[in-house]
């Protein structure tokens, strides 16, 4: 009862997160067919009614298969966080050590 | 000796579920990789992984929560305020991928029109994701560090490369 009661008040938080989100974005629908009137060309190009156009979808980026070279990717989100962390624990020893050598300083 | 046995058990239990949510994180944030289906559902699943994640640390949520403007220190005020950004990150990227969604919730036979803004902020807030979660992990490197020693290390070197005392306090010093 006591973890049902915790999960509600984390849903909630999400909840309100997520209704401030909406409120801001709005209900934006209008993006992709104001783009697919920009370019009107590659529809006219291709004449097959694809699953996209018959469910008013916008067209699929490329990357919907999964591909090995795809973990390149991950490798340099991991690089990524290293270095975050590495600076930041370069950044805590050198402020550490500044203030031993400002303390060392006072002292002498 | 019971409660140091339960203290064990539940930095074992942070450090693999920590560690699950931190690969899952890799894996879900390259679609290239997964492909988009897999990308979807794992960010779903995301949502239960980060519910879990905090029922396990409740009681530090609730203790800095009550004393973030009076007596907390620095440290737990700056990890707080690191931790609300990335609950708020993360629950934006989960309610744009849904918005955008084009496998799992057609799948489910829902379908929600929506925008370029949608899949903007997804990225956008994708992007800081990586960010946030460098700092969360440099934030608790010291926790971590020592949590890989005594769980991952030590069993198969077969030695303690901690004291006793170090051990026991692996959960206070998570904060």
């Amino acid at each position: 009862m006591k973890i049902l009661g915790r999960i509600f008040i984390i849903l909630a938080a999400a909840l309100v997160v997520a209704a401030a989100t909406i409120a801001l974005v709005g209900n934006d629908t209008g993006s992709f067919e104001a783009e697919a009137e920009r370019a009107p060309v590659f529809q006219e190009q291709d004449d097959a009614v694809t699953a996209e156009q018959v469910s008013g979808r916008p067209p699929r980026e490329g990357h919907d298969e999964a591909s090995l070279f795809g973990i390149v990717g991950v490798l340099q989100n991991l690089v990524i966080i290293s270095v975050i962390v590495l600076v930041v624990r370069l950044g805590g020893r050198a402020q550490r050590a500044l203030a031993r050598f400002g303390a060392w300083r006072h002292n002498s | 000796m019971i409660q140091v046995k339960k203290q064990l058990n539940q930095t074992k239990i942070n450090l693999a579920v920590d560690a699950g949510i931190f690969i899952g994180f890799l894996i879900a944030d390259t679609p290239h990789f997964t492909g988009m289906a897999i990308h979807e559902w794992l960010g779903i699943a995301f949502a239960a992984a980060i519910v879990t994640h905090l029922l396990l640390h409740w009681r530090w949520v609730v203790a800095v929560t009550q004393r973030f403007l009076s007596k907390a220190p620095w440290q737990a005020r700056l990890n707080y305020i690191l931790n609300l950004l990335l609950f708020i990150d993360f629950t934006i990227i989960i309610l744009s991928g849904l918005m955008i969604s084009q496998e799992a919730l057609p799948s489910l036979g829902l379908s929600l029109e929506s925008g370029g803004a949608w899949k903007e902020l997804h990225h956008l807030s994708s992007d800081l994701s990586l960010a946030l979660i460098g700092l969360h992990v440099a934030l608790h490197w010291q926790w971590l560090v020592k949590a890989v020693k005594r769980y991952v290390i030590q069993p198969f070197t077969g030695r303690s490369t901690m004291q006793p005392s170090l051990v026991t306090q692996l959960d206070r010093n998570e904060v």
